[in-house]
């Protein structure tokens, strides 16, 4: 792992400015997300709508893992595992410091989505206890789904 | 020594059946077959740990599988196909792979580098195919690879180059504990310079024979 670990640091500076872009996505993402917390999920006659706002929040929160699973090359994306499919690297060491990446950005994202919304239902909306569960499963639903997907990408980014 | 030992694919695709064989060390073994016949899928079997297969592949009487890490330490594929980071170049592709290996010698892939006249600042992608299989060579030799896997790497080679290449083979094998298996195409490379020759077809291997010295 942590052969790995110094393979990510030279990495970074060697792709500085992907990485770059796609942390400014990831920031403008989290912001995005935060704030919708505010507002999201709707309660009443708008309900539905709250399905739309969770998909594009899944698909918006997938793109940030993208620099450590994959690069250009010879305009064709390309995952980094195969790359480096000939050194002595274990499949499961990439799949687990993948893994961990992923988890130590959606915990953090996750806490502070829970914290915004029950912050926001006593600030702004009429506290109830329902309120609060539909609140924290919409939550749960966002980071469940994009949990598998994260799995199911890096699953496929780490094939031979 | 590479050994195969009944080995049969499980794959939905494309699998080999029943292969048997021994590459002995200090030796340079040949698959030849036709397009699909299934040597790179051979390869594949031992450079991929995803690929499933019944019997069992052995490296020096053991079992690849049981410290893959371990094992690819100790192996070389080389073709042409495009691994590494093709954007980067060489001296970046050093440093980002070279600390996966156990014991990595830059002081020897300078030296075998510079012997090519292959400056360490291209890009992969801007080396020919001789300089690319070159650049492997040296890559290989510097992890202290001791199983060579070249996958049609003589293919398309011009005679000087490919005679040179042979050199650098047979010297290897005369130095050091090295094993080659490599796939070709050409008769003449089999007769001339391989000590052992496997054929193979739809995924069969028909004969494996000690190559007679013409």
């Amino acid at each position: 792992m942590d052969k790995l670990k110094k393979f990510d640091a030279e990495f970074k500076k060697l792709n500085s400015y992907n990485i770059l872009l796609f942390n400014v996505i990831k920031y403008l993402t989290t912001f995005f997300v935060i704030g919708t917390m505010i507002v999201f999920p709707l309660i009443g006659d708008d309900f539905l709508f709250n399905f739309y706002v969770l998909f594009f929040l899944i698909y918006a929160l997938n793109i940030p893992m993208s620099p450590y699973l994959y690069i250009k090359q010879n305009k064709s994306r390309i995952s980094i595992y195969k790359l480096m499919r000939d050194t002595p690297i274990r499949r499961e060491d990439f799949v687990r410091s993948r893994l961990r990446h992923f988890a130590n950005y959606a915990s953090k994202l996750a806490s502070a989505c829970i914290v915004v919304r029950i912050i926001s239902i006593f600030t702004l909306e009429d506290p109830s206890l329902l309120r609060i569960l539909i609140s924290l499963a919409f939550i749960a639903i966002i980071f469940i789904i994009l949990t598998l997907i994260a799995i199911f990408d890096i699953y496929i980014a780490s094939r031979y | 020594m590479l050994e195969f030992r009944n080995v049969t694919g499980n794959s939905k695709k494309f699998n080999l059946e029943n292969i048997s064989f021994t590459a002995p060390t200090g030796f340079i073994t040949g698959m030849t077959g036709v397009n699909g016949a299934g040597k790179t899928t051979l390869f594949h079997y031992i450079i991929d740990q995803t690929q499933l297969y019944d019997g069992e592949i052995l490296y020096n009487g053991r079992n690849i599988r049981d410290n893959f890490a371990n094992f690819k330490n100790q192996m070389a594929f080389i073709s042409d196909e495009k691994r590494f980071f093709q954007d980067y170049s060489i001296a970046d592709n050093i440093k980002l792979l070279s600390g996966f290996f156990a014991s990595w010698n830059n002081k020897l892939f300078n030296e075998k580098l510079t012997s090519c006249n292959i400056p360490l600042g291209r890009k992969i992608s801007a080396l020919s195919r001789g300089e690319y299989l070159k650049f492997q060579l040296a890559f290989s030799l510097a992890h202290n690879a001791t199983l060579y896997l070249l996958d049609e790497a003589t293919a398309g080679m011009d005679p000087i180059f490919r005679k040179d290449f042979f050199n650098i083979l047979h010297e290897l094998i005369a130095n050091e504990n090295i094993t080659i298996l490599m796939t070709t195409h050409i008769e003449e490379e089999i007769t001339i310079h391989m000590d052992y020759k496997g054929v193979l077809k739809d995924g069969k291997l028909l004969s494996f024979d000690e190559v007679e010295v013409a």
